[in-house]
Order: structure tokens, then C-alpha cells, then sequence
């Protein structure tokens, strides 16, 4: 059989792969970069792990919630990340990974919610602060650029940004605490 | 984010380590206070999560990381992506690797191929055997139909009714034998006769006597012997060839077109018809009308009357879905202990009997799925006794295993049926998730990575197209079925030992007739491709976001034994 007529290849199993990552994509994502306290590498490892978990799609049991599926998955695919990684790059150690695993699963369970309510409170925050917000989730030199412009050095900077993350979760603690979307 | 109160300088050290800012002492200084400090830790969960729900890019950059596995590349391709560009222009090391993995396999498998000759290690399963002639059809174009007491006189001859034609030359010493090819062209065959396929549409007859049955919507049919070739015209007739004599064309119904072969004959050589109720004789001296003799020929093969013994065995399984009757011993009072030819329960995982305790096998949990029993999705037609039927709903699912397996490493042909019915949706808010299907599975290659590997499967998709899926493809046809409406799905896949295993489907809605014979038109057939697996059991699967209905199921090595739903007798 030279060539045989293949209609759609694996699109159901496709379908579903994709429709699942579209929901779990950001939970997955955070909770790989929990662990692994680089942002390349944590893309590394998620890459590597959404290759596993296509890989092993056809074994998943869709009675079983994906997202502990994948963070099972992810967990072991960071543990050997780890012991792969070259010395001179920074990596919790085993018994901190494990600490922080069980932990972190069980914080993402009401995710969406406090997402929602992050986007509310950073809302409300000045056009500069939402700024260097958003600069510092980018690379090392958007600091220094944002610094520059600013007229303030990057140390100040890093300051003002730890004073905003603390008021954003703080912000965000409230909101969870009366449950009322604003 | 569960604002936390560790000191200002944990908190400036926890916001740094987000940033991916800290030196080697104040990396460690974090790592011990995160050890040690559970709120520590709980803050640092929310500055991840500031830092990536703040960025709108955030969902598009890991849709690029991750579209490579989401997007419609086969799983084989994969290794040869480039990577994906990203912001940071950072080379992915993990493509890298894979592109590094990719170049070694090749410079192994050339090694291979220039040393060893041969290119590919051997497989899991075992090779198929190749035939010692080469008189295999490129691809296949008949089925047989029926045969009585056939005796062949060529290789790979056809053993049993639903087998795909193995071999283009045909050599019938003894018996009558009917073929249907693919176009819906019908030949009947009555020993001695020799015939050589063509293709699709033409055959030799060497020598013999066949009767041909037109297809309408079929392309002509070419008919050649040493005299003409005979082109039906929606046409019932037949042709006899004796050696060294001429052709016989008797036309029962429609009209037959000749057309000479050159300097071969006396026929006209002009085009000529040869219409219904006419009778030919051909030579190379002699073109004359002759009586016609319909008795003459075999027009089709003698049904006889099936032994119930018989009939029984060609049932492999059965379930109804029916309540299970014997409620005084109470492991066996469920229905998914119901049905015949089963070995244990319907399971509700594929693990469900790996527990053995003392030497006996013990299941842990069974089918989830709901038992209706006084409901039913047969047809009025069809007999009133067999209330009961099943529901799957919310990513359910449920195995069970036959105690004769459906073995593709041998000649023989299988089918399956089964009544399901989808249930509208609850919501309109999704459509994905709300598929249903029933698969033969085996557990024997869990680390072959394709994602039908070890399975056969019949699926309704969450668009409601009906589809088959075989370990190298899946195919699709419409038209969607409709909710709330039974329909009965029949399967046959044709396994064999030494040529290419073919898989078919046909759905039949609730207002067509089931046919007493196999029928012509299918509504998915598989490529042939070779599968040598034996599928120890069967497979009901639901999606998230839908229920269906199941009831009936039968798997059997007859059209018969699967379609017969009047007489419960007929169980085994």
C-alpha cells in the first residue's frame, strides 16, 4: 500500500489534546515556573512537558482531572530539568521542589478567580506602576531601559516593584475575602 | 494572591526571585526561608502568578511554545520542526535537542542501512510473511460473498464469505462462488472457470462460465475473453468460454455492448449491442444469434439453510444491556455481569482486573455507567424483549474482555454492532468534549506512541460525524447524525495473515431497513494496512460535555450474526 487515503489523522485525539491545554494552558504554565525559578527554562520545561503530554495522550484516563495529570507529568519532567541544568544557573533543591509541588497544585485550584481579580486590581493602579509592571515581566534590560526613561535607578525600581506585588496580592487577598468581583 | 506578611526584606527577596535578580547568597537565603516558611512560600505562589497574569502576552508565548503539539502535524513530524521564534530570541534547547535527537537517528539508521541492509529494526509485532508469488492485488477491489463447496486451484484462495479478494488470478476447479467488487459490480463464478482481475473494473475470463450483475451507478465493466470484450450496460448476463472454442453471451436483463478484439474474430467491427432476452455465439469463423439458455448458468450461489448450531457460533459476544437475572448470587445481580462470551464484567478502567488476590482475579470497580432498563433503542420492528440499554455521560468509560479476541494475525473477518444514541446537550456553551465511541483495544504495545496504537474504534465526534479509526488513520464521513435519534452502527474488518487488514463502517439511521445481506455501500472503509494485534477487549468511551446511549452490542463473524436481532435464541 503505497499511499493510503487519510482523511483526518488523530483529529479526535487532536481536538480533544488542544481543547484541554486551551484550559490548563496558564495553571500548567505556573505551575512549572513555580519550580523553576528561571523564566527560559521554565518555557523549556513546559515545552518539554506538553511534548510528553501529547506523547502520552492516548494513555490519559479522561475520567482524571488534566490539570493533576500534567502537573504529575510536570513534576518529574522538572526534576530531571534539574539534575540536567548546568551549575551555574540557579534551581531549588529537591526537598523545596517537593514542598512546593503538593502546595502549589492546591493554590492553582481557584486560579481563574484570582486571575480575575488580579486583572481588577491592577486596574486600578497608576499608568507608570501598570508599566513597570509589565517591563519586569519581560527581560532583564526593559528594567534598565524603564529605568533610564524614569530617571531612577534600577535598585529603586526593584524596590517600587516588590511594593506593588505585595499591594496587588494583598489586593487581590481582599477581594478573595468578600468574594465580590468589583 | 493570599497577601502573606513576611518581612520587607523576604518580600523584596521573593519579588527579585520573580524577576529572576538574585545573587548566589541571596538565592540561597530565599531557597532556606522558602524551606522553612509556608507563608513565604504562599507569597511567592502569588508573585508567579502576578507576574504571569499581568503580561497579555503571557497566553500567546506559551501558545507558540506549545503549538507545535496542537497544531494538525502528525506526531512523526514532530522531531523535524524548527523552533518556534520566540520574544526573547532564545534558541529553545529542548528543539535544539530534539533537532540534534532527529540528525543521530538518521546517521544511525543510514549506518544501518549501508552495513546491515536493512533499514528499520524488527518490529514488536510479528512480521507478516510474504506470500511466494506475486500475484497480490496492488490494492484490494472485491469482496467474496458466498461460496458453496469451492475447491481453488491458485494461491491465496478465498476461504470464507466477507474475505477481500487476495489474489487477481482465480482458478475455481469445483463450486460456484460470488465476488463483489467494489463498484458494485457482481460476478458469479461456477468451477472449472479461470479468471484474471485487471483492476476495478475489467477481468479476463480465461476460461469458464461467470454470470455478471450490473451496478448501476457503477463504471462499465470490461469483460474480456479471447474473442471481445463485453461492456455491461446495466446488465445481467452471462458468458461462457470453452478452450479452444468460442464465447457463449446469454443477456438476461439490459443490454451488453461488444467490441472486437482485432483480427481475432468474425464479430462485426462496428460497435454492437447485444440486448435482453438475446443470446450470441462468437468465434474466430463464426458470429451468430443463438437460443438463450439462462438455465445454463449458476446466477447465483445456493443459499442453504443454516445449521442453528452453527448460526450460534458465529457470535463471538453479546451484551443487551439487559438487568442481569440471577439476583441470589449478589456479585452477579448488575448488569454489567449481563451478556455472553465475555470474560468478567464491564470494568470501569482498563486496570479494572489486575488486582488478583490468592490466584483470582478480583475486579475493582465496575462500569459507571447508568442501566435503563425498561428502555430500548431498537427498532419497533425488531423483537420487544430485549428492554435495557446503558448511558455514558461526563468522560466516562468502560472496558470489558471477550473471551474469544479478535485476532489480526490470522485470516478471518469480524463484525461488530451496536444501537447508540446521542442525547442532546444540556448547554450550548461547548462543543467540544462530546464524542462517543466503542473500540476494540488491546494493552499489549502501552509504550507505542501513535495515538491510535492498540486500537480499532467506531466514534460518533463532537461534531456528529461518524467516524472510523484504525492505528494509522481516521476517517470521517458525513452527513452528521442527528440528537436524540438511535442509530446502528456495523463494523467489519477483514484481518489476514499474509496481505493488508481493512476496516469498515456502516451507520444505519432509525428509519432504513437493515439488509439481510452485507451491503455494497459503506460509510467509512479504512485504507488496507497491515495490523497483526489481537484486541482482547472492548471499549465504551464517552466525552465531558455529553451522554449517549448504548444497546445490542454483538460482535459475530457474520453479517448475519450481528443483524439478526429478531430471535434471541440465536445467542450463544
Amino acid at each position: 500500500m503505497s499511499a493510503f487515503t487519510s482523511t483526518i489523522t488523530d483529529q479526535d485525539a487532536r481536538r480533544a489534546f488542544s481543547t484541554l491545554l486551551n484550559e490548563e494552558r496558564l495553571r500548567i504554565f505556573g505551575y512549572i515556573r513555580t519550580l523553576v525559578p528561571h523564566n527560559s527554562d521554565a518555557e523549556d520545561v513546559y515545552q518539554h512537558v506538553c511534548l510528553t503530554l501529547w506523547n502520552k495522550f492516548s494513555e490519559f484516563d479522561q475520567e482524571r482531572d488534566f490539570f493533576s495529570w500534567a502537573c504529575g507529568i510536570a513534576f518529574f519532567t522538572v526534576c530531571n530539568f534539574r539534575r540536567s541544568v548546568q551549575r551555574d544557573r540557579h534551581f531549588f533543591s529537591q526537598e523545596l521542589i517537593e514542598s512546593m509541588s503538593v502546595e502549589r497544585m492546591q493554590h492553582l485550584n481557584n486560579h481563574n478567580i484570582r486571575l480575575e481579580y488580579l486583572r481588577d486590581c491592577f486596574d486600578k493602579l497608576k499608568s507608570t506602576d501598570q508599566e513597570l509592571l509589565i517591563s519586569a515581566t519581560y527581560e532583564k534590560q526593559s528594567i534598565k531601559d524603564f529605568a533610564e526613561k524614569a530617571g531612577k535607578t534600577v535598585q529603586t525600581l526593584y524596590n517600587r516593584l516588590s511594593t506593588l506585588r505585595r499591594e496587588l496580592a494583598e489586593c487581590v487577598m481582599r477581594k478573595l475575602k468578600s468574594e465580590e468581583p468589583s | 494572591m493570599s497577601a502573606h506578611d513576611p518581612s520587607a526584606n523576604v518580600s523584596r527577596l521573593l519579588s527579585r526571585l520573580s524577576d529572576g535578580e538574585l545573587s548566589q547568597s541571596e538565592f540561597e537565603e530565599v531557597e532556606q526561608y522558602l524551606l522553612e516558611n509556608p507563608e513565604a512560600r504562599q507569597t511567592y505562589f502569588d508573585y508567579v502568578d502576578i507576574n504571569t497574569g499581568i503580561n497579555n502576552h503571557t497566553v500567546e508565548r506559551l501558545k507558540e511554545l506549545d503549538g507545535v503539539f496542537t497544531s494538525n502535524i502528525p506526531q512523526s513530524k514532530i522531531a523535524s520542526l524548527k523552533p518556534v521564534a520566540g520574544k526573547t530570541q532564545k534558541k529553545s534547547s529542548l528543539l535544539s535537542y530534539i533537532a540534534v535527537a532527529a540528525t543521530s537517528v538518521m546517521l544511525l539508521l543510514c549506518s544501518e542501512f549501508f552495513m546491515g541492509e536493512r533499514f528499520f529494526p524488527s518490529k514488536t509485532h510479528p512480521e507478516k510473511v510474504a506470500t511466494p508469488t506475486n500475484d497480490l492485488p496492488e490494492t484490494y477491489v472485491a469482496t467474496l460473498v458466498r461460496s458453496t463447496e469451492c475447491k481453488w486451484g491458485n494461491y491465496n484462495p478465498p476461504q470464507f464469505s466477507g474475505q477481500r479478494l487476495l489474489s487477481k488470478h482465480l482458478f475455481l476447479k469445483e463450486g460456484i462462488a460470488e465476488f463483489r467488487f467494489d463498484s458494485g459490480i457482481g460476478l458469479v463464478l461456477e468451477g472449472p472457470t479461470e479468471l484474471k482481475i485487471a483492476s476495478a473494473n475489467s477481468a479476463k475470463l480465461l476460461s469458464g462460465s461467470v454470470v455478471l450483475h450490473g451496478y448501476e451507478s457503477a463504471p462499465e465493466f470490461e469483460l474480456v475473453t479471447s474473442q471481445a470484450k463485453f461492456f455491461d450496460v446495466g446488465t445481467e448476463y452471462g458468458i461462457k468460454v470453452e478452450e479452444n472454442l468460442g464465447t457463449e453471451l446469454h443477456v438476461f436483463e439490459g443490454s451488453v455492448r461488444i467490441q472486437p478484439i482485432e483480427d481475432s474474430s468474425n464479430v462485426d467491427p462496428n460497435i454492437q449491442i447485444v440486448n435482453e432476452g438475446v443470446a450470441q455465439y462468437i468465434d474466430n469463423k463464426t458470429n451468430k444469434v443463438i437460443a438463450l439458455e439462462p438455465d445454463k448458468f449458476q446466477r447465483k450461489v445456493p443459499k442453504k439453510a443454516k445449521d442453528p448450531k452453527a448460526s450460534r457460533e458465529e457470535l463471538i459476544a453479546y451484551d443487551g444491556f439487559h438487568p442481569f437475572r440471577k439476583t441470589d448470587l449478589k456479585s452477579q445481580s448488575k448488569w454489567q455481569h449481563g451478556g455472553t462470551g465475555w470474560v468478567g464484567p464491564w470494568r470501569n478502567w482498563r486496570l479494572g482486573l489486575q488486582n488478583r488476590k490468592n490466584g483470582k482475579t478480583q475486579i475493582l470497580k465496575l462500569s459507571p455507567a447508568t442501566s435503563h432498563p425498561e428502555k430500548t433503542l431498537l427498532p419497533k420492528l425488531l423483537s420487544s424483549d430485549q428492554t435495557g440499554c446503558i448511558e455514558f455521560n461526563q468522560s466516562s468509560q468502560s472496558w470489558r474482555t471477550l473471551k474469544k479476541p479478535l485476532r489480526l494475525d490470522t485470516d478471518a473477518v469480524y463484525y461488530l454492532s451496536i444501537f447508540l444514541e446521542k442525547a442532546s446537550p444540556s448547554s450550548a456553551s461547548t462543543t467540544q468534549n462530546q464524542y462517543g465511541n466503542i473500540s476494540f483495544r488491546t494493552l499489549d504495545n502501552p509504550n507505542d506512541k501513535k495515538i491510535n496504537a492498540g486500537k480499532i474504534q467506531f466514534s460518533i465526534g463532537s461534531d456528529n460525524y461518524p467516524s472510523l479509526h484504525t492505528p494509522i488513520e481516521t476517517v470521517t464521513k458525513a452527513p452528521p447524525i442527528s440528537y436524540d435519534k438511535p442509530y446502528l452502527f456495523i463494523a467489519k474488518i477483514v484481518a489476514s495473515k499474509n496481505s493488508p487488514d481493512q476496516v469498515f463502517l456502516r451507520v444505519f439511521s432509525h428509519s432504513e431497513q437493515i439488509p439481510q445481506e452485507e451491503p455494497l455501500v459503506w460509510t467509512c472503509i479504512s485504507a488496507p494496512y497491515d495490523d497483526s494485534t489481537v484486541y482482547e477487549h472492548v471499549r465504551f468511551q464517552v466525552g465531558k460535555y455529553c451522554a449517549f446511549f448504548f444497546d445490542e452490542l454483538r460482535i459475530g463473524t457474520t453479517w448475519e450474526s450481528v443483524s439478526r436481532f429478531q430471535n434471541s435464541k440465536d445467542k450463544p
